[in-house]
């Protein structure tokens, strides 16, 4: 009798996603729910997750780090289910923190080393690493040994990018990440970020209450309400074939914000 | 050279145990221990002084533990205070009972230290009064007794009742009642019969004819094994029994209490005199003495304020991770600090015995709730947002620990350090109480002599290491809490 062709092949499965959320819930004490949420993030890929406040976004945000386990369902981070104890995996995400989330005690070169120097990266590893991002982020390099309270917004926040790219992570998380700053400083750091995540090619997720920055950054959105994914797809898709009179709704109070077309 | 090494080695040997001599917190009873630690001296071996403890209780505590080997004692103070209740008959019941207890009596030096009645010696002379006796056949003299003397039943009731008197009698001040006794406003007054003021007032002390104050003889107590472990050293001590007479131990302290000469150099002129022998006073330069107690004071509270950073901050960290075992430790460090800091130090004795050791424990725990209380505050501080930015970087907990919480928690626990080094620079004062030196000791000796160059040689350097470790503290913030963290 012949073996079957092949027989000891292993069948080749297609790599598993960066991120993935399934069936989650989570409940507060205070009674709020979010969830339940599926949501799976391809390689390379960037989604934006937007709603008002209070729609479950930071939740979700701390789900997908494993920063609170999940009542129900599971969080996955390539395959691998990640909890609060899961450091290793987390140092394999890039986070970004609203407003830079820096160490007041550290200087901006040591807030973006901070793991790399507790891994023991040797000196001129981590110094080399740093120019390049710096380069990347558009930071200029007398920044690097300030304080943070001597940083103005936008550099505070190209350093906690630098912090969460250092270790070179396969995923990217971002929450509001033009939050805070002033006009002026958004429209340069907008394009310095976009420019930024085309040259990594990197899977990223952004949290956003702010619509146009969803649409700025990312090829498809997540539209939460109430604690729930009301809709994924790209902006023309939700526009067209709106899911929910919410998703329309939250579409057009955007729009109305809008200047008047002049005549 | 190897010659003399060994000559040295032998003397040391030679000298065997050090015989350890206590005394307690008043000029007469530091004379006593300084009259017996040169006769040790004088035996060949070393005397250890362990001088102005805190009391009867501390000091017989540490006979019993063996920090002190022998000091100066009253009978009726070990009748009343050490066999509490026990009823014994006369010395040799006194002798028998403390036997029990592992220790031996020397016989009496031949002085009592107990109530007495003085008067101004002129009319003592012109009315014939010499005992109180007599007293009692004058009803027309007035009397004037400290308020303490009128109250205790072994004071006045007990007078009165024995001698029938029937004189009128008003309640003073101690020192109001010398200046009244000396202006003729009062005709006698309550002492203790070998105070040095009856020397400075020249009054007459009448003799207790019919006994109505508790017998008060004056006598060395010393552990029972010092018989078989030094007994030329105590034979020595025992050359004193018999020798001070109730007038010679009244000059001896009012030369230490009024005419300010150092205790040692009194007792030495005294066994030159009465027992023919020659000890060398040592005398310490005050700087020596300064740099000396600089050394004890230090001791102290550095090793305190060590162990307790050592034990508080884990406990702040517990403290702060914990709610509940939080409000456990902060409350347990809270009530230790209501302790008042005398009662604290007795308290180690009985553990710890006496000197550095219970005075460390003592400075150890007050210095934890401040430590606790600044690692707790600094950690419970720092904002959710670092917390969880520092979670999210994926640094482990011991990591977070060690790079960002502890040190954004740094000024607090810094400010705690610092107000305990201060409470412990303060609070070791109080160790000279149980012989942990320091610059305790003199300022207890200042208080006790009414001399206030002694009281300053203790206070002043305390108070200038108290700015010491203020200014250091200061330096070290400026040195090791980073730029970002100092600013607003």
């Amino acid at each position: 009798m012949r073996a079957p062709r092949g027989w000891l092949e292993i069948p080749r499965l297609p790599p598993p996603p960066p991120i993935e959320l399934r069936s989650v819930v989570k409940r507060h004490a205070g009674g709020a729910v979010v969830g339940p949420v599926s949501l799976s993030l391809g390689t390379g890929r960037t989604l934006a997750l937007v709603g008002p406040s209070g729609a479950g976004k930071s939740t979700l945000l701390r789900l997908l780090l494993g920063l609170l386990p999940p009542d129900e369902g599971e969080v996955r981070f390539q395959g691998l289910p990640i909890g609060p104890g899961d450091d290793a995996l987390r140092r394999r995400m890039g986070y970004v923190v609203q407003g830079g989330g820096l160490f007041p005690h550290l200087t901006a070169r040591e807030n973006a080393a901070l793991v790399a120097r507790w891994l023991g990266w040797p000196a001129a590893r981590v110094d080399r690493r740093l120019s390049e991002l710096a380069a990347l982020t558009r930071l200029e390099p007398d920044a690097l040994d300030r304080f943070p309270g001597e940083l103005s917004g936008g550099q505070a926040q190209r350093v906690g990018l630098m912090r969460a790219l250092l270790l070179d992570p396969e995923v990217l998380l971002l929450d509001e990440p033009l939050g805070a700053l002033d006009p002026l400083t958004r429209v340069a750091l907008q394009e310095d970020l976009r420019a930024a995540f085309a040259a990594l090619g990197k899977t990223v997720l952004l949290v956003t209450h702010d619509l146009a920055e969803a649409v700025f950054f990312a090829d498809r959105l997540a539209l939460l309400g109430g604690g729930r994914v009301l809709q994924e797809g790209t902006f023309e898709e939700l526009l067209r074939a709106p899911a929910d009179p919410f998703v329309t709704r939250f579409l057009h109070a955007w729009r109305g914000l809008s200047f008047p077309e002049a005549r | 050279m190897s010659g003399a090494l060994l000559g040295a080695l032998a003397l040391l040997l030679a000298a065997g145990p050090p015989v350890r001599v206590g005394s307690k917190k008043f000029t007469e009873s530091v004379l006593l221990g300084d009259l017996a630690a040169a006769l040790v001296e004088e035996a060949g071996a070393k005397a250890v002084p362990v001088r102005e403890l805190g009391g009867t209780r501390v000091l017989w505590e540490a006979l019993r533990r063996g920090d002190v080997d022998l000091y100066p004692e009253y009978t009726g103070t070990l009748a009343r205070e050490i066999l509490a209740g026990e009823p014994v008959e006369g010395l040799a019941g006194l002798r028998a009972a403390l036997a029990r207890r592992g220790a031996g009596l020397t016989a009496p030096l031949g002085f009592e230290d107990t109530y007495a009645v003085g008067v101004r010696k002129d009319r003592a002379e012109a009315l014939g009064l010499r005992t109180l006796s007599d007293l009692s056949r004058h009803p027309e003299l007035s009397l004037g007794f400290t308020n303490e003397f009128m109250d205790r039943s072994d004071g006045w009731p007990a007078l009165r009742d024995r001698y029938r008197l029937r004189n009128r009698v008003r309640g003073l001040d101690h020192d109001v009642a010398y200046r009244a006794l000396a202006h003729g406003e009062i005709d006698a007054t309550d002492l203790y019969s070998t105070d040095p003021e009856i020397q400075k007032y020249g009054l007459a002390v009448l003799a207790d004819d019919r006994r109505a104050f508790p017998e008060y003889q004056a006598l060395f107590v010393y552990r029972l094994d010092l018989e078989g472990r030094a007994p030329a050293a105590l034979a020595a001590v025992r050359r004193l029994e018999g020798r001070i007479g109730t007038a010679e131990m009244t000059r001896l302290n009012a030369r230490v209490q009024l005419d300010h000469q150092p205790s040692e150099a009194v007792a030495a002129g005294f066994l030159r005199q009465a027992l023919g022998v020659a000890p060398a006073v040592r005398s310490e330069g005050l700087l020596l003495r300064v740099a000396r107690r600089t050394g004890e004071h230090l001791l102290l509270v550095l090793v305190a304020l060590l162990g307790a950073v050592a034990a508080a901050v884990p406990l702040g960290i517990l403290a702060a991770r914990r709610p509940g075992a939080g409000k456990l430790v902060l409350g347990a460090a809270g009530l230790v600090q209501t302790i008042p800091s005398l009662a604290l130090l007795v308290f180690m004795i009985p553990l710890l015995g006496i000197g550095a050791r219970p005075a460390v424990a003592a400075l150890f725990l007050y210095g934890l709730l401040p430590v606790v209380r600044g690692t707790w505050s600094g950690l419970t501080g720092i904002s959710p947002e670092l917390r969880e930015s520092a979670e999210a970087l994926g640094l482990p907990p011991r990591a977070r620990l060690w790079r960002v919480e502890l040190p954004l928690a740094l000024p607090n626990l810094l400010a705690g350090v610092r107000t305990a080094a201060v409470i412990a620079v303060g609070t070791a004062t109080l160790g000279a109480l149980i012989g942990a030196g320091g610059y305790g000791q003199p300022i207890l000796s200042g208080l006790r002599l009414d001399s206030v160059p002694l009281i300053l040689e203790g206070a002043v350097p305390a108070a200038l290491l108290a700015l010491l470790v203020e200014w250091g503290f200061g330096l070290l913030e400026r040195a090791v809490v980073p730029r970002g963290l100092r600013r607003g």
